[in-house]
C-alpha cells in the first residue's frame, strides 16, 4: 500500500510540472500590476509642445512657418518640420500655404471662416493648430482650447505660453479673418502621470 | 382581338407614356432651377469637404531607445513583424523615439526608468502597460501576451453586455494605406487574449492510469501475502 501511496504523489508531482511551467512561461517573469489605472491629471495645455520643438520666427515674418514647424514636431514628423523649416520663409496667406501642402504632400485641414468646432476638435485630438490674430497680420500656435480657456505659444515669445479666457480668444480669433490650419499626423504620446 | 388590343394601346399604354414623360419633364426643370439657384449660372463651385479624425481616443504605443541598441530594434522588429503587436500597432498613435532626442530628454526622460523601453497609454494618459530593459519579455508573443493581459484587464467597463453590439464594423473601400500611421476614430485597442498553456490531458490520463494500476498492484500484493504466504 506504501508504494502505492508514494507512486501517487510522485506521479502527481510529474503531472504538474509541466502545466507550472507553462504559467511561468507566459508571464515571462513580468510583474503585471493587478490595477494598472492610476489616477491621472490631465497635461495643461494639451498639446504641451516642449521647448526645443517650438520654432522662433525667423526672417522678419515667417509666423505661418513657425507655428506649423512646431505642430509638425509635436506630431512626431521631425523630418517634415526640418525640410519645412530649411524651405519656407517669409508672409504666407491661406491659399498660399495650402497650395504648398498640397505640393508636399502634407495631411492638414484647415478652416477660414472662424468655426469653433475646428478649434474643438483640433485640441480634442491632441494635435492643435495655427490661428491668426493680430487682425490676421500675425499667426501663432493654439495648444489648448476648452470651455473657458485658450492658450498659445507665439513664435515671437517662445518661452511662455500666453492663457486667455476662450471669449478673448474667440473675439480676437474673429477679427483675424479666422483661419486655422493643422496639421494631421499621429501627435506626441502624454507625460506618464506622476504617481 | 385586334379592336381590344387597338383600345387597350389608346386608352391605357399612351395616358400612362404621356404621364411619365410630363414627370421627367417636371424633374428635369425643377433639377435646373435648383442648380440655377444654388450655385449661379453656368459657375462650378467647389465645396472642399474634410472629415476630420475623431481620433482623440485613440491609446499610445511609444517605443524609447536608440538605433544602436540591438534590443531596441528587436522590439522594433516585433511590432513590425508579430501579428498581434502589428495589429496593434495600427490601432494606437505608434512612435519611437531616440533617447539622444531633445524631444526625449525635454519631455519624456523624467519619466523613462530604463530603456530600451515600451509603453502603452490610453487616451488619458494613464501607462497601461510598461517594461524597460530586462522586463522586456524574450520574445515577441511574449510581449504581446503581456500588453494583452494588461489591456483586457484595464477594460473594467468590459462586462456590459451591450457594448460588443453597438460597436461600428468600419470596412473601408479601398483599404487604408497603413503607413503613415491610418487617420480612424481612434479607441481603446481590440487584443486577443493572451494563449493560455494547454492542459496536457493525454499525460495526465497516462499518470490517473498508472495511479489506478499502482494502487491495484499494491492492493493485490498486500492482499496475496496476506493470503499466501500470511502474516
Amino acid at each position: 500500500m506504501k508504494f502505492s501511496v508514494f507512486a501517487a504523489v510522485l506521479l502527481l508531482c510529474l503531472a504538474g510540472a509541466p502545466i507550472l511551467h507553462e504559467a511561468t512561461t507566459v508571464s515571462n517573469g513580468l510583474e503585471l500590476p493587478v490595477n494598472p489605472i492610476t489616477p491621472v491629471v490631465a497635461e495643461r495645455p494639451v498639446i504641451n509642445i516642449p521647448m526645443c520643438n517650438r520654432e522662433a520666427n525667423w526672417g522678419g515674418g515667417s509666423c505661418v512657418h513657425a507655428s506649423v514647424v512646431a505642430l509638425m514636431r509635436w506630431q512626431n514628423r521631425h523630418a517634415l518640420a526640418w525640410y519645412w523649416r530649411k524651405t519656407y520663409t517669409g508672409g504666407e496667406s491661406a491659399n498660399g500655404l495650402h497650395q504648398k501642402m498640397d505640393e508636399e504632400g502634407v495631411r492638414y485641414a484647415y478652416t477660414v471662416n472662424g468655426d469653433a468646432k475646428f478649434l474643438e476638435w483640433a485640441c480634442r485630438t491632441r494635435r492643435g493648430c495655427a490661428v491668426t490674430c493680430r487682425g490676421g497680420k500675425h499667426m501663432v500656435a493654439l495648444v489648448h482650447f476648452d470651455n473657458e480657456h485658450a492658450a498659445i505659444i507665439d513664435n515671437n515669445h517662445i518661452d511662455r505660453i500666453q492663457w486667455m479666457s476662450r471669449k478673448r480668444f474667440m473675439s480676437e480669433w474673429h477679427n483675424s479673418n479666422g483661419w486655422a490650419v493643422a496639421v494631421i499626423y499621429a501627435p506626441c504620446a502624454p507625460l506618464k502621470p506622476k504617481a | 382581338m385586334r379592336d381590344f388590343f387597338k383600345a387597350l394601346l389608346f386608352s391605357v399604354a399612351i395616358p400612362v407614356a404621356a404621364c411619365l414623360l410630363l414627370v421627367f419633364l417636371i424633374l428635369l426643370c425643377i433639377g435646373a432651377f435648383s442648380e440655377a439657384n444654388g450655385q449661379g449660372f453656368g459657375v462650378i463651385t467647389e465645396e472642399h469637404i474634410i472629415e476630420l479624425p475623431e481620433d482623440g481616443s485613440k491609446w499610445y504605443l511609444s517605443v524609447f531607445g536608440s538605433k544602436g541598441d540591438p534590443k531596441t530594434m528587436e522590439v522594433l522588429k516585433w511590432t513590425r513583424e508579430h501579428a498581434g503587436l502589428k495589429k496593434l500597432r495600427g490601432q494606437v498613435h505608434f512612435a519611437t523615439l531616440d533617447i539622444d532626442s531633445p524631444t526625449f530628454k525635454e519631455r519624456y526622460a523624467p519619466g523613462v526608468e530604463g530603456t530600451p523601453m515600451i509603453r502603452l497609454q490610453n487616451a488619458k494618459a494613464a501607462v497601461i502597460y510598461e517594461a524597460h530593459g530586462d522586463q522586456i519579455p524574450y520574445t515577441s508573443s511574449g510581449l504581446y501576451s503581456a500588453v494583452a493581459s494588461a489591456v483586457n484587464s484595464s477594460k473594467t467597463d468590459a462586462s456590459c453586455p451591450w457594448r460588443d453590439r453597438k460597436r461600428p464594423k468600419p470596412d473601408p473601400k479601398p483599404p487604408v494605406d497603413p503607413d503613415p500611421v491610418p487617420i480612424d476614430d481612434g479607441k481603446a485597442p481590440v487584443l486577443d487574449s493572451p494563449t493560455v498553456p494547454d492542459v496536457n490531458y493525454v499525460f495526465i490520463g497516462i499518470c490517473l492510469g498508472v495511479l489506478v494500476l499502482s494502487c491495484v498492484a499494491g492492493a493485490a500484493t498486500q492482499y496475496a501475502k496476506e493470503k499466501f504466504l500470511g502474516k
